[in-house]
Formats: structure tokens, C-alpha cells, sequence
């Protein structure tokens, strides 16, 4: 495979203006690691809320320190973008969004739907 | 060996995901519909017959979707070969690990 050896690489990040699809998509993946480095955490709570009642209310307790239900908000953050970025994925793979202003548009609605569930938990754990 | 990696990893990711919602929009029904969310209500939930398999299978699934796409991320990212197989390896066996662990607490808990 021939190449040029010594072609222009652009590739600063803070100067390449990426389309939404492409931001959903890195979201997707971000949020996909994230959730597996976090999965031994959220096994160790799921273990402490089985385990009796007394590891429960401690595990509820764990919960609402400020790191930690940060951390949780950003999981659930990262579950949520996940969960319907992958709904749009499934739309594609069934050729339901093959336009690019469909796919453009239904990338925006997915970053704003996954933004809203952490959002709307947040205000109502506030209530 | 035919085969490696490709429509089938490609098949399960989807198989996995589709199982995945399903069960997440069940799992948050459930405890919508409860009146009171409590230690023994969230405990009769998991070690119920019905829901204590669909975890099991749901735990295996999850594993399976993490699986496929932690190695579409690494085989992206990490292109010395050893390095490549380290960090495979690395996530193979947290995932392996994960799986047994949290089969372990609910096998516990329905025994209970």
C-alpha cells in the first residue's frame, strides 16, 4: 500500500468541529466504558442491597454521599445515552433513519433524551 | 475457527442489546408499580423464579454485549499486538469475574 510519507495530519481536537452524529457516537462508546469500569461498583452496591436489611440502609446511606451519587449520576447519565443511542443504531440497522437530516436530527433528540433522565432524577431527588 | 469475530459478534451485540432494553424497561416498570419500595419488596423481586432467571440471563447478556464492544473499543485503540492481548485479557477476566460475582449474590439471595 503506498502512502506519502510525510502528509498533513490535522487532528486537533479542539479545532475539528465535529456533526452531531459523530458526537453521539463517541458518547456511545464513552459512555459503554464507563459503565464497564464502573460494573464491579455497582455489583459491590448490588451486593450490599441483597445481602439483609441492615446492608441495605447502608447501601442507601453510600449512595447519597456527594461523590458517590455524582459518580451515580454520571452512570445514569451513561446508561441512559447508551440506552437510546442504541434504540437510534437499531432504527438505522432497519433503515428506519437513512437520510442524513434524519439521522442528524434523531442524533440531537438522542444526546438530549440521554442528557434528560440524570437531569429529571436529579430534580426529583431534590423534591 | 471460520469466521472470527465477525457477523456473529456483530449478531450477538444486537441479540444482547434488544435483551438488554427489554429487561431495563421491565426492571424500571416493576419498581414504578411498587407502592413501597423497601428492602423486602426489592429482595422478593430479585429471588422471584421468573425475574431471578431473566437476571441470570440478563447478567450473561451484559457480559456478552460488554465483552464484544470493550474489544471493538481496545482492537481501535491498541495496535501493539502484546499490548492489544494484555488489555483484551485484562477486561476478559473483570468481565469473567463480574459475572460470577453477581450470579454469586443472587444465587445467595434466593437461597436465603
Amino acid at each position: 500500500m503506498p502512502q506519502q510519507q510525510n502528509r498533513p495530519v490535522f487532528l486537533n481536537l479542539f479545532q475539528i468541529k465535529l456533526p452531531p452524529t459523530a458526537i453521539v457516537s463517541i458518547l456511545h462508546r464513552v459512555a459503554g466504558v464507563l459503565l464497564i469500569l464502573f460494573l464491579p461498583f455497582l455489583i459491590y452496591l448490588f451486593d450490599m442491597s441483597l445481602q439483609d436489611k441492615l446492608t441495605f440502609t447502608q447501601a442507601a446511606e453510600l449512595v447519597d454521599y456527594p461523590l458517590v451519587s455524582a459518580i451515580l449520576y454520571i452512570l445514569l447519565w451513561a446508561i441512559s445515552h447508551h440506552f437510546v443511542a442504541g434504540i437510534r443504531y437499531f432504527l438505522i440497522d432497519f433503515e428506519m433513519i437513512s437520510s442524513r437530516s434524519a439521522a442528524r436530527t434523531s442524533a440531537v433528540i438522542v444526546f438530549i433524551v440521554g442528557l434528560l433522565v440524570p437531569v429529571f432524577a436529579w430534580f426529583g431527588n431534590q423534591l | 475457527m471460520k469466521n472470527i469475530n465477525g457477523l456473529g459478534s456483530w449478531l450477538w451485540q444486537r441479540i444482547a442489546a434488544l435483551y438488554l432494553a427489554l429487561f431495563l424497561i421491565y426492571f424500571i416498570s416493576s419498581f414504578i408499580c411498587m407502592e413501597h419500595f423497601n428492602y423486602t419488596g426489592w429482595l422478593q423481586w430479585h429471588t422471584q423464579p421468573v425475574n431471578s432467571v431473566l437476571i441470570f440471563i440478563g447478567f450473561f447478556m451484559l457480559v456478552v454485549h460488554a465483552w464484544i464492544g470493550i474489544k471493538d473499543v481496545i482492537m481501535d485503540y491498541v495496535h501493539p499486538v502484546m499490548a492489544r492481548a494484555l488489555v483484551m485479557m485484562l477486561f476478559a477476566f473483570m468481565l469473567m469475574s463480574c459475572l460470577v460475582w453477581a450470579s454469586r449474590i443472587l444465587l445467595v439471595a434466593i437461597l436465603k
